[in-house]
């Protein structure tokens, strides 16, 4: 059972190398305990040739400014990519299956499903980069410029399973009962209820 | 007088002659007399036409001064009468029958060869600065007609006192005689007095300082070339020279008698004393240095005339030892030279036990050589290793007992006494006396001298079961080569892991060479004379052998060796013992020095470990490989269909060779084969007129039946194969290159070119392939070239051969690079043009520092795949138990990304040469049985290699077609080191296979779909 205490989501910033490159959103629940940062791509051929261009491949690191709130757990690649791996000094790297990505494709294009989970209470941000001077990081095509900036923040506000932190849990737990006792004549949000996406474009 | 005034000014003289003695089993020296300036100011010249010579029958009877001297078998002390027609190894009087118009000559053999010459003496009272020799060479006799080198050598020594080789010459070529070659028939006689067969030479020895009353000898040698040999003479020789009268000083000589002597004793110093010249001495006084043995520094020896003499004391306390005495002679001029008086200091002999011995150490000394050589002395000592008899060393090694060593690392306690009487034992304690000799010993041209007690006598077991000295600790390599002679005769241990380096000897002498490791080439290292200087001196001071002490050997002339020692059980084609092995961690043996090398003569069974390096799975080897052609080199030591010529003596033996090359090639499982060392005569001669095919059609025939493919070769005595259908372009020397390759794979594409560079050079062939199947395999074109470059065995000359890189090193450099440049003209029409793939290999007889192979790589446009696949643990050949690798595959920029993979093979190099099908005339039968095993191990001397080659860029598994799979390939590796998986997916050369290599990928894909 999840319990959710404080819910916050944001779209921090937008980054961008190159005016007619594309763009990347990043959209993800601002709290919870297990959180899945999706990561999308727009205008995928802007400034490119669409006839001889193509996608090959995605790749970026991922750094969360707390850890002892949130970890990261691994990724899941969209439809049109290859199972997600790490490469050497990338956290996440998916290769386009078959040949590659090519135009047409629908967008936004879903590069990877980033699954984040709360190991503590309280605020922290997940920030994507991309050292493009790293073979295996950015958006990869076929041609020049090869490789396109991947990186932002998300701030999000993490909150653990009870049995995952056994004593918070039950100091919490008993928070909420005595809260409950204490609001029971009043309306209250739904422990499920989830915030409004955010969504950062990444120029 | 008026000369004497004038001392540089030169004069005409004329020598006379001295007297000579000496002889050897097989060297015969014959004549006798001197020759000498008559007197200062003499100009007639010294003449010989030689017709003082016998002209029937034999005879010794030489003019006087000059002498003969016949080295071999068959020397004697004669010469012959002859007119040429003789094809016997002599020393002949040539010249028509019964004609008293004679010269002397020579026909070398392999039994005999000649030295002809004069011993020639300074009479004249100056300084003889130059000799001008003038004579008539002649050709008696036409030998085979391919023997171009004949002729007779000129030199002259001023420290010989008689014709052999072993003092010291100095060649004159311009004073050297080439035959002529004035026959054109082979083996027949010809006419020396015919113009046509007479060279007129004259030269001028110059820059010499012969000092009066001394001797210089003057030669002339016949040396013995392949095939039967000219008959070569000289006549009418005129020796003159020129004079300086200057100023020079007395000299003298001077000995001890008696000598030795003990501490204590009394000897006479006395002596000769030549007299200075310019002006004349008249008077002298000799003074000597005896402080070594108790003496004044400046002791002066009574002088009587031209002689002199002293009674000199030696003190008590003087060591035991060899001295030289410094002297001087001065003369009423005050003209000075230096000289020395040898005298040994010794104990004095007794053959009582427990008596004072004279000291092991003290015989040994610290140098290389023993300090008391031919003194004759007691020793006593303990027997650390006992191999007396004829099968064995003849002797034993005699140790210092403990108490009695120096304690001087630099002194040996040990010697080997050359005794087969009293009986011995180790542990026994020994007296024995002999005299101090050094066994001079040799293979090749390294020379042994081991310290050893010889001519022994007066000998007693003095006790029996006594412990021995403890070993004293080998550790390789050592600091100095010259630290070696520390340990001689001594009883040493190894505690150190070492490896067997070389392994040629086993089967012939039971003789392995070991190290800490295996030694490679300097040359394997691109270098230069000084870092290639320093990597052999390291490889000297790190190998030795390792004997079984015994004299049993396995050649031509003996076949006693079986089994071997070594390995334990003895070597059989399964029980082998290959370069890598392991000997124990730690041993002991006794430490010798013998035919140019020092070693260890085993004292215990050691066992070998061939785990470090065993046999390679030729099969799978290939297999794991993979790719989708394999390009194959291998060297198949001279496969000769023909009996009896350079390959196969026998029927058998070639039964042997086919089988075990068979089983190498079959295995290799490769689609074209550059083969080197196939028969290329019909008679299998070099130069044999008629070419055959038989042994690269009996090889491909064979290779088909064993594999069920359909091998064919390129058979390149076809005009019709060939481009410009010159099949003399085939060479002249009895072996070529051959390509056999698997129609069911490779087409070839157009004709074969050969390019062959003249002399007794191995052509080179290439020929364009095609795929057989695959998509577009008319533009999947490589050109495949096979070479096998000069070898290093024979010398080309100075300037050409290298001290490093071996003989010919030149030669084998210009036939590098004129194969670059061949190949750059596409001489098969390879119709891929300026982008076409070549793939070279083959033996270049270079290891790859050197500068044949450094012609090719780099700026030559070549890339060495062992090199850059395998690197400097690359091997192919053991010589000098150092491994190296002379075979070579080589690919141009646009095969380079298309190599998969090089692959050597240790099947051959690694094994002992005994293990070879080939020389069962040199192994007891026994051994021909024991040692052939039907397996590709000791095929040949070369090992082969593969190289996996794709012709179609960007088919990564090699199935004829570019496509997902292949990228799936380049996408399942993302990340990885080139060097850990197929090195062609690294596309951009990185070094890890990225985004990026597949981006280069699909430009290939591209392609091909289109």
């Amino acid at each position: 059972m999840k319990k959710v205490l404080l819910a916050s989501a944001m779209l921090l910033a937008v980054f961008g190398l190159r005016a007619d490159a594309a763009t990347i959103s990043v959209s993800g629940p601002s709290v919870g305990s297990l959180i899945d940062v999706t990561v999308q791509a727009t205008n995928l051929f802007a400034g490119r040739d669409p006839l001889t261009d193509g996608i090959i491949a995605y790749g970026f690191n991922i750094s969360i400014s707390d850890p002892t709130k949130l970890q990261y757990l691994g990724a899941t690649s969209g439809p049109l990519f290859d199972a997600a791996t790490t490469q050497p000094g990338t956290d996440v790297f998916g290769a386009a299956s078959g040949f590659g990505i090519f135009d047409p494709v629908v967008e936004p294009l879903l590069l990877v499903t980033l699954h984040f989970g709360a190991v503590g209470v309280g605020p922290t941000d997940i920030t994507l980069s991309s050292n493009l001077a790293n073979a295996f990081q950015g958006l990869q095509y076929f041609n020049r410029p090869f490789q396109e900036d991947i990186s932002g923040k998300l701030s999000v506000t993490a909150v653990p399973e009870p049995s995952t932190f056994g004593f918070i849990g039950i100091v919490l737990l008993l928070l909420a009962v005595g809260r409950e006792i204490s609001l029971r004549a009043k309306p209250r949000k739904d422990e499920h209820e989830q915030p409004a996406a955010s969504v950062w474009h990444l120029r | 007088m008026h000369l004497r005034n004038h001392l540089n000014r030169f004069l005409v003289a004329v020598f006379s002659i001295l007297a000579l003695t000496g002889a050897t089993a097989y060297a015969q020296l014959t004549g006798t007399g001197t020759v000498a300036i008559s007197a200062a100011g003499t100009t007639s010249p010294a003449t010989q036409d030689f017709n003082t010579l016998a002209n029937t029958g034999t005879s010794s009877t030489l003019p006087t001064g000059w002498y003969f001297l016949e080295v071999g078998t068959s020397a004697n002390n004669t010469y012959a009468a002859g007119t040429g027609s003789s094809n016997a190894g002599n020393t002949y009087s040539f010249g028509a029958a019964s004609s008293s118009e004679r010269a002397i000559g020579a026909v070398a053999s392999g039994s005999q060869v000649a030295r002809i010459g004069a011993q020639l003496v300074n009479n004249s009272g100056g300084v003889l600065t130059s000799i001008t020799i003038a004579y008539t060479g002649e050709e008696w006799r036409r030998g085979t007609l391919t023997n171009l080198d004949d002729g007779l050598a000129f030199s002259y020594s001023t420290s010989a006192t008689g014709l052999d080789d072993a003092f010291t010459w100095t060649t004159v070529p311009a004073l050297s005689f080439n035959s002529p070659h004035c026959g054109v028939t082979a083996d027949v006689a010809t006419d020396g007095n015919s113009a046509a067969c007479r060279t007129a030479i004259s030269a001028t020895i110059s820059g010499l300082n012969i000092l009066p009353n001394t001797t210089v000898w003057i030669r002339w040698s016949d040396s013995n070339n392949t095939g039967n040999d000219d008959g070569v003479a000289i006549d009418d020789v005129t020796i003159t020279a020129a004079v300086a009268f200057v100023s020079t000083n007395p000299t003298a000589t001077g000995s001890a008698s008696p000598n030795p002597v003990n501490p204590g004793g009394t000897t006479t110093l006395s002596g000769s004393i030549l007299q200075g010249f310019n002006p004349a001495s008249v008077s002298y006084s000799i003074s000597c240095n005896l402080t070594t043995i108790g003496g004044s520094a400046t002791q002066a020896l009574a002088v009587t005339g031209s002689t002199f003499t002293y009674l000199a004391s030696v003190s008590p306390g003087t060591g035991l030892s060899a001295y030289s005495l410094p002297c001087s002679v001065t003369d009423d001029q005050s003209r000075t030279s230096n000289f020395s008086i040898s005298l040994t200091v010794l104990l004095p002999l007794s053959a009582t036990c427990g008596t004072t011995a004279t000291p092991i150490n003290i015989v040994q000394g610290s140098g290389a050589t023993s300090p008391l050589v031919g003194s004759t002395v007691d020793l006593e000592g303990i027997v650390v290793g006992a191999f007396q008899g004829a099968t064995q060393l003849n002797g034993f090694y005699l140790e210092e007992p403990t108490a009695t060593q120096d304690g001087n690392l630099a002194t040996s306690e040990g010697i080997f006494v050359f005794a087969n009487t009293p009986t011995v034992n180790v542990g026994d304690r020994v007296r024995i006396r002999g005299v101090v000799t050094e066994f001079t010993s040799s293979t090749g041209g390294l020379v042994s001298n081991l310290t050893e007690l010889g001519t022994t006598s007066n000998a007693t077991v003095c006790s029996t079961g006594n412990p021995l000295p403890a070993p004293v600790t080998l550790t390789l390599p050592v600091t100095n080569y010259s630290d070696f002679e520390r340990y001689e005769g001594m009883l040493v241990q190894v505690n150190q892991q070492l490896y067997v380096t070389g392994n040629f000897a086993l089967g012939s002498f039971d003789q392995i060479d070991i190290a800490p490791s295996v030694l490679y080439q300097p040359t394997q290292t691109v270098g230069n004379a000084g870092t290639w200087a320093a990597a052999l001196d390291l490889i000297n001071r790190s190998k030795i052998a390792l004997d079984d002490a015994s004299t049993l050997s396995n050649g031509t002339t003996a076949q006693n060796l079986f089994p071997t020692l070594f390995p334990t059980g003895g070597l059989t084609a399964v029980n082998t013992l290959r370069i890598g092995a392991k000997l124990p961690a730690t041993f002991t043996g006794i430490f010798d020095d013998r035919f140019g090398e020092y070693r260890i003569q085993r004292t215990q069974t050691l066992a070998f470990d061939n785990s470090s390096n065993p046999r390679p799975d030729t099969a799978a080897i290939s297999t794991a490989l993979g790719g989708r052609f394999k390009l194959a080199s291998a060297n198949v030591l001279n496969f000769f269909t023909t009996l009896g010529s350079r390959g196969a003596a026998t029927a058998s033996e070639l039964t042997n060779q086919r089988t075990k090359i068979i089983a190498e090639l079959s295995k290799m499982g490769a689609d074209a084969y550059g083969i080197s060392e196939v028969q290329n005569f019909a008679n299998g001669n070099t130069n044999g007129v008629t070419y055959t095919d038989a042994a690269a059609s009996d090889l491909t025939t064979n290779l088909a039946t064993a594999t069920g493919r359909n091998y064919q070769f390129i058979d390149t005595i076809i005009a019709g194969n060939i481009v410009g259908g010159d099949i003399t372009q085939n060479g002249t020397d009895a072996i070529r290159s051959v390509i056999i390759y698997d129609a069911g794979k490779l087409a070839p594409l157009g004709q074969a070119a050969l390019y062959y560079q003249n002399g007794g050079h191995r052509p080179s062939i290439a020929q364009t392939f095609r795929p057989v199947s695959g998509a577009k395999a008319d533009q999947q074109t490589f050109t495949f070239v096979v070479n096998h470059i000069r070898s290093k065995s024979s010398t080309c000359g100075p300037g050409d051969d290298d001290l490093y890189q071996g003989n010919c090193n030149g030669t084998r450099t210009s036939m590098t690079n004129a194969i670059k440049s061949w190949l750059s003209t596409n001489p098969t029409a390879d119709p891929a043009g300026a982008n076409r793939k070549i793939v070279m290999l083959g033996d270049f007889n270079a290891y790859y520092g050197e500068d044949p192979i450094q012609a090719l790589v780099g700026s030559g446009g070549y890339t060495d795949l062992i090199n850059l696949l395998i690197g400097a643990n690359g091997s192919s050949y053991n010589f000098g138990s150092q491994n190296g690798y002379l075979d070579h595959g080589l690919a141009n920029a646009a095969a380079l990304p298309l190599v998969k993979g090089v692959v050597e093979i240790h099947n051959n190099s690694d094994e002992p040469s005994s293990l070879e099908a080939l020389g069962t005339n040199a192994k007891p039968a026994a051994a021909i049985a024991a040692w052939f095993s039907p397996d590709e191990y000791a095929a040949s001397d070369h090992d082969p290699f593969l190289i996996a080659f794709n012709p179609l860029a960007g088919d990564l598994n090699d199935d004829g077609v570019v496509d997902l799979a292949d990228r799936n390939i380049i996408v399942a590796n993302y990340g990885k080191p080139a060097s850990q998986v197929d090195r062609r997916m690294d596309y951009d050369g990185d070094g890890t296979i990225t985004p990026n290599d597949y981006r280069i990928w699909f430009n290939f894909y591209r392609a091909f779909i289109q």
